[in-house]
């Protein structure tokens, strides 16, 4: 079973809104590999903060539209 | 039933870097002769490269054949580093004997090849990562995500070195004096060696597990 993290993201949503970005697009542009791409939106990894911003940037969009936190119950 | 199968591929590729290591270990074909010197020098080491290299291959295409679900570049350099770090620890395992004579290694004639050996092997193995390397061009091979696994194998085989030199550690401690005697300086020096490539294919061992572990939750989506 994949581990999930309390972190979510809304990148499969934006990269479609953004003229159907690739992950590998998006992937160079953040300067990280298409597999962490896939592990975020899947939410099997939770990323750095930089890592956050970069995404957020690449996707023209605020950090918080892009990334929201669950606090635990 | 389907014969040409990625799986099948790569059990193949698997037998021949097997047939490969098999040959350079046995070292007979060295003796084999031509009209052009000695040509077969390298045929076990060739054999072997050429047999991890399609395996390697075709482990990074994946069982799926989705180009999603590729193996991340440094999954396919862990890969590669247990493959060469098994080789050389079956190297060091099978030349056991030829350390054990009291005798210093530069007048050890079976202690220098089982160095050529390793130094082939080390060799084979920095030219393919290499090669491999500049297959990616300038892409980004690792990220932060590649150094939170690679911290995690790290430590696995860091308790691997330290499991490995307590065992030592105990056996010198332990063991009866007069089987000890038998013990000679450069048997002691391969002992040592082989606990640091235990720790390394422990680690790359991990490395295979976590990328392996994270491609199949990819799959399973």
């Amino acid at each position: 079973m994949p581990a999930r993290h309390s972190i979510t993201n809304q990148i499969r949503r934006y990269r479609f809104e953004q003229g159907e970005m690739t992950q590998q697009a998006l992937a160079n542009t953040c300067g990280v590999t298409r597999q962490t791409i896939i592990a975020l939106e899947a939410n099997r990894y939770a990323p750095s903060l930089e890592l956050a911003f970069r995404v957020a940037n690449a996707l023209q969009v605020p950090i918080t539209e892009v990334f929201q936190w669950t606090p635990p119950d | 039933m389907p014969i040409n199968t990625p799986r099948n591929r790569f059990v193949l590729s698997l037998i021949v870097a097997g047939v490969g290591l098999a040959l350079f270990l046995s070292g007979s074909y060295r003796n084999w002769t031509s009209g052009w010197g000695q040509p077969w020098e390298f045929l076990g080491v060739l054999v072997f490269v050429a047999g991890v290299w399609y395996s390697v291959d075709s482990v990074k295409k994946g069982a799926s054949g989705d180009p999603e679900n590729e193996l991340p570049p440094q999954g396919w350099l862990a890969w590669l580093g247990l493959i060469f770090s098994s080789a050389c620890l079956v190297t060091l395992w099978l030349s056991w004997s030829a350390f054990s004579p009291h005798t210093p290694v530069w007048n050890n004639a079976d202690a220098g090849q089982v160095g050529r050996n390793l130094g082939l092997l080390f060799v084979s193995w920095a030219i393919l990562s290499a090669v491999l390397r500049r297959r990616w061009g300038s892409a980004v091979i690792y990220d932060e995500r590649d150094i939170q696994i690679a911290f995690r194998a790290c430590n696995m085989g860091r308790i691997a070195i330290t499991a490995s030199v307590i065992a030592i550690a105990l056996m010198l401690a332990l063991a009866p004096s007069s089987w000890l005697a038998s013990f000679s300086f450069p048997l002691l020096a391969q002992a040592l060696m082989t606990t640091l490539l235990i720790g390394h294919w422990v680690d790359c061992l991990m490395l295979v597990r976590f990328y392996s572990h994270d491609r199949q939750s990819a799959e399973d989506g």
